[in-house]
């Protein structure tokens, strides 16, 4: 999933900005509105960019607020 | 002797006639576990096991999803039944269908015992509008690993 708080003019994006996104990107998981940063704010007190959380089925939180994940994290949890 | 004779065979003939037509009723044309006396009474087409085309048989309907086997979509909503029944929605809910990307809704998602937003913690409901226009639940996707990346258009 992607959280996308600000459009390319630091606006809350609009449904449409998420559909041209997601033709030009080929994306077919959930890329979300996230109005003022609620949903990140849950799992992070920053809000640099990118922001990445692993969940496991659960949805247990696995990672929480980090620059990248490493696959083998992924992998484990798909074992 | 020839009058009782002919009697006899006329008998005989109506009670095959008979017998024919209860055959008939309790046959099971295309195998899908309703007789053909059943399906006329449903309305359903007792040469064709999915009567309504929507991946779900006509017996399994009536006797497992509640679904109207004359209706691909019963509850209306724009999802055929065995497209919800396969996506894990709810086929007599309007409000409840699969997720428009295509992606699998998971069975547990009314199950979840949310605990908290910390780590190794089941992590609390939210919901946020996607690039379809749907409003997208978290827990929709309770049982699957989940990398969630929050960022801005750059």
């Amino acid at each position: 999933m992607y959280l996308i708080a600000e459009n390319h003019s630091s606006q809350t994006p609009t449904i449409e900005d998420l559909n041209t996104y997601a033709i030009e990107h080929d994306i077919s998981y959930p890329l979300l509105v996230d109005y003022n940063w609620q949903i990140q704010s849950r799992y992070s007190e920053d809000q640099y960019m990118p922001s990445l959380h692993l969940f496991g089925p659960g949805p247990t939180l696995v990672i929480q607020d980090e620059f990248e994940i490493p696959t083998s994290e992924i992998e484990a949890l798909l074992d | 002797m020839t009058q009782l004779r002919t009697t006899t065979l006329a008998l005989l003939a109506l009670a095959a006639a008979g017998l024919l037509a209860a055959g008939c009723g309790d046959r099971d044309n295309d195998g899908d576990g309703l007789t053909n006396a059943e399906e006329d009474e449903l309305g359903t087409d007792p040469d064709l096991a999915d009567t309504d085309g929507d991946g779900i048989d006509d017996f399994t309907e009536v006797n497992e999803t509640g679904t109207d086997p004359t209706n691909a979509d019963t509850d209306g909503d724009g999802y055929d039944d065995g497209d919800e029944w396969d996506g894990n929605t709810d086929p007599l809910d309007d409000i409840d269908h699969p997720y428009a990307g295509g992606w699998p809704i998971d069975a547990c998602r009314g199950d979840v015992q949310q605990e908290g937003d910390g780590v190794g913690q089941v992590a609390m409901a939210w919901s946020a509008m996607d690039q379809f226009g749907e409003n997208v639940r978290f827990h929709d996707f309770c049982d699957h690993v989940i990398v969630v990346l929050a960022g801005a258009f750059t």
